[in-house]
């Protein structure tokens, strides 16, 4: 049955005819954010000292300021190191038990750019043994796990393939540094293969610091409020700051609404560090900081760009960052986007032809020794009955 | 020396096929040059090149309006990417045992086959063979392919091979084979002695 237009079209009108006041609403809170952004710009001792308290009391997601003011803008140095590129980027089959034959898959796809060589492409792929699609405790294998291991390869093929180049590097992924622990395996639901692998994840991003490779992670149109957050806390008055977490006056103001007027195209923002039980998970070397970074040629359009924090402490890595990510989302003309990470994700995503060659090469090895695929599901086959399309008559 | 491929086989029928190279190898073939397809079976298949299409994506759209292209990314789109140029080519004649047919081949090649292009040896070899039975194979592709251009970049080609080899004749036997062959088809013929009028033959 298709969907009842009618009944949708009154729900639009409805959503729409309120949005309009939403909308002036979100306008008098950014006015707002403006206000404070430039009242508290310099006050950077008050605002470490006032999210150092904070993060004491009540579990606290905020930018925390380092050297630069709040209102910073810089251009891309014109001078600055030319690394090589690696970028990596990794798709994943998560296993369903509704296929015909079941197994889980990453791909990871690798892209360098180096000045004036041709660039390459690698890929790696990793099939889930048994062990790894049923963990000891039961079940398959969790998505959020099989996204977890995901980051882990491809942090391991940058840390490999940064290990056979002689300069400066530069290994960029898509999406952020920080790896936020789903709830529902935190605490007294620990799961040991989380925490294997979160632990694995930690070590190789030590690693690589440790080895002076610098990463970055490209936040793509972020929808985060760090420094809305931040603003919000230097706002609450001290005998508040208790319940300063549910003192939320400016929401909806997102960081890309409050920096979108401030940055031309090619600035970034100030460099920040990300405060966060997550983040403080990370060694002090390591944890991740952020800048906003404005990629578009006209009008703005703001990538957040997360850094370790070593990185962040070297002005000249943050400068080729910098420099190089403008130079990249520049080469995809009107779509500013990093070129190597578009390519990266080119070479690593897994195609549903490939997926069902895959099933197939997996069912013919199994026949070899005897076990027969159990076949799609009913409900699968149901959807792929549907999806087959009609046939028509023809005499 | 070894010997370069074109590319490899996309897809076939008995009467041509479709060969994928990358961008970096399309310095070798051209249009109206002589290929050849070695089989399994020691039988080579020789066609002529009557198409080269370079297709786009949604990236190679998207760049194009990027202003600065830099080297780096052109080489890493004809190089690296997956976007094959396809060469097409028209099936013209066989070698079985050493002996050239100008008849079609009697299966076609398989996918992933290699594809050579001729040297002047092997090209005068089989253009000389018989008296230009492969023409009858160009003629039937009319209205699907621009044989007269086909034609004259052929022509042009072999001619100045022959006339190398000693063979200076070829061009003008060539020729009046073609006017005979088109005798009855006053409008392709036309079309075709203006394209071999266009040809330098020096």
């Amino acid at each position: 049955m298709p969907v009842d237009y009618q009944d949708i079209k009154q729900q639009i009108q409805q959503n729409a005819s309120q949005s309009g006041q939403q909308q002036k609403e979100i306008q008098d809170r950014l006015k707002k954010a403006g206000e404070l952004l430039e009242q508290y710009a310099n006050k950077l001792d008050f605002l470490q000292q006032r999210v150092e308290a904070a993060a004491r009391q009540f579990g606290l997601r905020c930018a925390c300021p380092l050297r630069e003011p709040l209102d910073f803008a810089a251009d891309p140095p014109a001078q600055h190191i030319r690394p090589v590129v690696l970028a990596a980027d990794g798709s994943q089959v998560n296993p369903s038990r509704h296929d015909e034959v079941i197994f889980g898959l990453i791909n990871v796809g690798l892209f360098r750019m180096a000045p004036g060589e041709v660039p390459g492409e690698s890929v790696a792929g990793h099939l889930f043994s048994d062990d790894e699609l049923y963990p000891a405790r039961g079940g398959m294998i969790s998505e959020d796990l099989v996204a977890l291991k995901r980051d882990l390869e491809e942090r391991n093929f940058l840390l490999q393939k940064a290990g056979l180049e002689q300069g400066p590097v530069l290994a960029l992924v898509d999406g952020p540094l920080l790896y936020r622990k789903p709830r529902d395996v935190s605490g007294a639901h620990a799961d040991d293969d989380v925490e294997k692998a979160f632990a694995e994840f930690l070590a190789v991003t030590e690693e690589m610091a440790g080895r002076g490779i610098a990463m970055a992670g490209y936040v793509d149109r972020p929808g985060a409020d760090l420094l809305v957050r931040l603003l919000e806390l230097a706002d609450t008055p001290p005998d508040e700051l208790a319940q300063a977490d549910r003192h939320r006056p400016l929401r909806r103001v997102s960081d890309v609404a409050l920096l979108s007027g401030r940055l031309k195209p090619g600035q970034r923002s100030a460099v920040f560090a990300l405060e966060s039980s997550d983040a403080r998970v990370f060694s002090e070397h390591t944890r991740p900081h952020f800048f906003y970074l404005n990629v578009g040629a006209g009008r703005p359009y703001l990538a957040r760009v997360e850094i370790p924090a070593w990185v962040a402490d070297d002005p000249d890595v943050i400068g080729a960052i910098h420099a190089v990510l403008v130079e990249q989302c520049r080469m995809m003309g009107p779509r500013a986007y990093p070129y190597a990470l578009n390519r990266a994700h080119e070479i690593a995503v897994v195609t549903f032809e490939e997926k069902r060659q895959i099933g197939m090469m997996i069912a013919h090895e199994l026949s070899k020794y005897g076990v027969a695929p159990e076949g799609p599901s009913n409900k699968q086959a149901g959807k792929n009955a549907m999806s087959g399309g009609r046939s028509q008559y023809h005499g | 020396m070894a010997e370069i491929e074109i590319g490899r086989l996309l897809r076939a029928g008995i009467t041509g096929c479709v060969v994928g190279c990358r961008v970096s190898q399309l310095n070798v073939p051209a249009f109206g040059d002589l290929v050849r397809i070695p089989l399994t079976d020691g039988t080579q298949v020789f066609g002529l090149i009557h198409n080269i299409a370079i297709d786009d994506d949604g990236l190679v759209r998207q760049l194009v309006t990027a202003e600065g292209l830099s080297a780096e990314v052109i080489e890493d789109n004809r190089v690296n990417r997956n976007v094959p140029v396809e060469v097409s080519v028209l099936f013209v004649g066989c070698e079985q045992g050493e002996v050239v047919s100008h008849l079609l081949p009697p299966r076609p090649p398989l996918t992933l086959d290699a594809i050579y292009p001729c040297s002047p040896a092997e090209l005068c070899r089989f253009t000389a063979a018989g008296r230009f039975g492969y023409f009858r194979h160009v003629l039937r592709a009319a209205g699907e392919i621009p044989i007269g251009e086909l034609l004259a970049a052929h022509v042009e080609t072999t001619a100045r091979a022959q006339k190398i080899s000693g063979n200076e004749k070829w061009i003008n036997e060539a020729t009046k084979e073609l006017i005979t062959l088109l005798r009855d088809d006053y409008a392709t013929l036309n079309s075709v002695l203006g394209a071999l009028a266009d040809c330098r033959l020096d």
